[in-house]
């Protein structure tokens, strides 16, 4: 397990705040990493941007010259910066938006920076219809999806999004309902 | 009509302008490196995972480089 891991199975050394004592973590997921693909290529477009303008500004210096050589360096700075927090909250967010199946229930961790977090949760005997959907290129060759479920609970649909291996996730929520439904829970 | 004494105006005036974002552009990114790590160790909290250290520690790194940004700048500010 790395910080980059966005499936865990039987994970050991995880736990969470509101975990029972006994209750076992079966997944623990995020969106699958090749998802993060967007605000990397961005970023690393937001670094590079400035060394073409330098190059620009050296090669062109009469064009250039009517800019102030300090708000130059204020702005590459600033350019800098902002890029540096962007990159620190795209993170973040991925890595604390996580989901949780155990034997008992599953777990939905939402983490909105930089002030809320919502975390809501459902037992098996509340799911009652489980499915999953892969429904683009990307999806199909880096095997992720999304897992839906139909809940009695108040939180009607239960939703895991760009998940790694969502018909495993699915079919493991769903033996998990059913043994649940047939306990009588 | 500008004669050169209201060109130097200017000229200083935009300095003071430039200077004053980037002062708190400066200010508003270590703010913001202190809520995202006040932010991780909540979290890790909520989910206890073996590798939150690292991100607790890249937090903390962030905090730190966004101060020694902060004299650097304000170094090159004041001398």
């Amino acid at each position: 397990m790395n910080v980059f891991t966005a499936f865990m199975e039987k994970p050991e050394n995880v736990r969470f705040a509101t975990q029972e004592p006994g209750e076992k973590i079966i997944f623990v997921l995020r969106r699958h990493f090749i998802t993060n693909f967007g605000w990397i290529f961005f970023s690393i477009l937001g670094l590079i941007l400035p060394v073409f303008y330098m190059q620009y500004s050296l090669d062109n210096p009469e064009t250039m010259q009517f800019i102030p050589s300090n708000l130059e360096n204020t702005f590459i700075i600033a350019w800098y910066v902002v890029d540096l927090i962007y990159v620190i909250e795209r993170f973040i967010t991925w890595y604390f938006n996580v989901y949780i199946v155990t034997d008992r229930r599953v777990i939905d961790i939402d983490f909105v920076p930089l002030f809320q977090k919502r975390i809501s949760e459902a037992t098996y005997a509340n799911v009652e219809d489980t499915s999953f959907s892969m429904n683009n290129l990307f999806q199909t060759i880096f095997n992720y999806g999304d897992v839906f479920m139909q809940t009695a609970a108040e939180k009607r649909e239960f939703d895991f999004h760009d998940v790694p291996n969502p018909s495993i996730v699915q079919d493991k929520i769903s033996n998990l309902a059913a043994a649940a439904g047939n306990r009588g829970e | 009509m500008i004669n050169n004494g209201g060109i130097t105006d200017l000229s200083n005036l935009l300095d003071v302008l430039v200077n004053l974002s980037l002062f708190f552009l400066i200010v508003l990114y270590i703010i913001f490196s202190i809520i995202v790590l006040r932010q991780v160790f909540l979290m890790s909290d909520v989910i206890i995972t073996g590798v939150n250290k690292y991100v607790k520690i890249f937090a903390f790194l962030n905090v730190v480089f966004s101060f020694l940004i902060a004299y650097f700048i304000f170094a090159t500010l004041i001398f």
